[in-house]
């Protein structure tokens, strides 16, 4: 394996595993599971909600979140520290 | 229990990367959970007007709406005066709670740089600042429309305010976002001091005073297994908590006994080079003895009364910070002090620290700056504040 599929992988790896996709991903499903149920909330959960559409604007609040997380971690991609930026142990326990 | 089970999980294989992760991901999942909790509650009293009039009908009254009325004396809720609040609660308590609390210290110290570390504290206030909307407004809000909160025993303890709100309000759906919230709460928190407890376990006692030279993969086991055993304190600790009225009772009583004379022999340490290391051993110790006798003598044996469980905590946190004061002084006069050169960078006044180490590109630029962002929290703070005095 050359060094850099080894790289390619690097970038892969840190940006598969970026906090922003997580976070976007989540919320974008919750959002989008919420939102549904918004739109079809019963008279009944509404009034327990006291009167408010809370499914819907909650639902459709986590998905612009999430969406704007999976933005911003297309339009700025993680980049993987440089090798050299981690110590070893050693060095990190003083 | 489950939680736990999964908080296990992923810091034993993990570690504290995954801790810090999972906190990230857990802080917008409480928030989600928790806001429809304040917004459906704030609508259903009537908005910020109906809830402020409805408080005033219970029996909190209008102090319930103040932060500092009242408090020349101990005749207010809190049953605590002002300076036990500012020295006890403000000075002691809270700085030790954001300097020695070691959750906090070790996301500054996992930092990438000096830059990402200053700003690690002064960031997570900006968030801390938004969490009383969720959590002080839904607090009231159970006050005034669940009747007969504040039993001693069974579901209507005050601990359980916020599962009650979610029962009365929140439709499925959010509902299953609110539990989400909670649960990832609860692990979020746990996760945090079991893994600054395993860490503190393994480096500073096992390696250091027990066994010694071994190779990492030895010590990595052993963070492992006191993981385990955090996690099983923390369950037990769960018990302990639930013989308190409130579980801010409970967290300020553990700060008082533990970060405030951790906080006190810190402080003194940084600023004072003639300082000894036996100083600071005696007193830490003498003044977590004296938080403890006034919590006992409070507790159990009847020997201090004070206004609330609360009260309790400023003073032994105040009493403890100025026994480690008093120790400290009197122990550095009879002992060697250290040498400049060992307290190099660690006291202040003595050596320098590069404040630009590691600096990356993008540092420099103005809304990284951590005083501009220090004093931005600041503003925001007396701008939530100001309204209640």
């Amino acid at each position: 394996m050359s060094d850099q599929t080894t790289e390619a992988e690097t970038v892969r790896a840190a940006r598969l595993f970026d906090v922003r996709r997580v976070i976007g991903g989540l919320f974008t499903v919750y959002g989008v599971i919420v939102t549904t149920l918004g739109i079809f909330d019963s008279q009944e959960e509404i009034d327990k909600a006291a009167g408010v559409r809370i499914n819907l604007w909650i639902g459709l609040g986590m998905l612009i979140l999430g969406l704007l997380f999976l933005l911003w971690q297309w339009w700025r991609p993680a980049e993987p520290p440089p090798p050299s930026d981690i110590p070893p142990a050693d060095e990190i326990r003083e | 229990m489950v939680g736990a089970a999964i908080v296990l999980t992923y810091i034993t294989l993990g570690g504290l990367s995954s801790a810090i992760y999972n906190e990230v991901l857990q802080f917008f999942v409480i928030i989600a959970g928790l806001l429809p909790i304040a917004i459906i509650g704030l609508v259903k009293v009537g908005g910020l007007d109906g809830l402020f009039d409805a408080v005033r009908t219970t029996k909190l009254g209008e102090a319930g709406l103040h932060t500092w009325a009242d408090t020349g004396g101990s005749d207010n809720p809190l049953g605590a005066p002002w300076w036990g609040i500012v020295f006890g609660l403000g000075f002691v308590l809270s700085f030790g709670y954001w300097t020695t609390n070691f959750a906090e210290v070790q996301r500054g110290l996992s930092a990438r740089n000096m830059s990402a570390a200053r700003r690690t504290p002064i960031i997570a206030a900006y968030p801390k600042l938004l969490i009383p909307f969720v959590t002080v407004i839904p607090g009231l809000v159970a006050l005034v429309t669940v009747k007969g909160l504040g039993a001693d025993t069974g579901d209507l303890q005050y601990n359980n305010a916020i599962p009650l709100l979610m029962r009365e309000f929140l439709p499925n759906g959010v509902l299953g976002i609110a539990v989400t919230g909670l649960l990832a709460s609860f692990m979020a928190g746990m996760a945090a001091n079991v893994s600054g407890f395993n860490t503190v376990f393994t480096y500073d006692i096992w390696q250091e005073y027990i066994k010694k030279d071994r190779p990492d993969g030895y010590y990595l086991r052993i963070g492992r297994w006191i993981t385990v055993v955090g996690v099983v304190v923390g369950i037990g600790t769960a018990f302990i908590a639930a013989g308190y009225s409130n579980i801010m009772d409970y967290i300020q009583a553990l700060f008082s006994l533990f970060n405030a004379p951790l906080f006190g022999a810190f402080i003194i340490g940084m600023f004072w080079k003639r300082m000894t290391a036996w100083a600071g051993f005696w007193g830490l110790l003498t003044g977590t003895v004296a938080a403890f006798t006034v919590y006992a003598g409070y507790k159990w044996w009847g020997w201090f009364t004070f206004g609330s469980d609360l009260d309790e905590s400023f003073w032994g946190a105040g009493i403890a910070f100025v026994t480690v004061a008093i120790v400290s002084v009197v122990v550095t006069l009879f002992t060697t002090r250290k040498t400049d050169e060992e307290l190099s960078g660690l006291v202040y006044g003595i050596g320098r620290h590069d404040l630009t180490a590691g600096a990356l590109a993008g540092d420099r630029a103005w809304y990284r700056s951590p005083i501009l962002l220090g004093v931005g929290a600041l503003l925001l703070a007396a701008a939530f504040y100001l309204p209640f005095l």
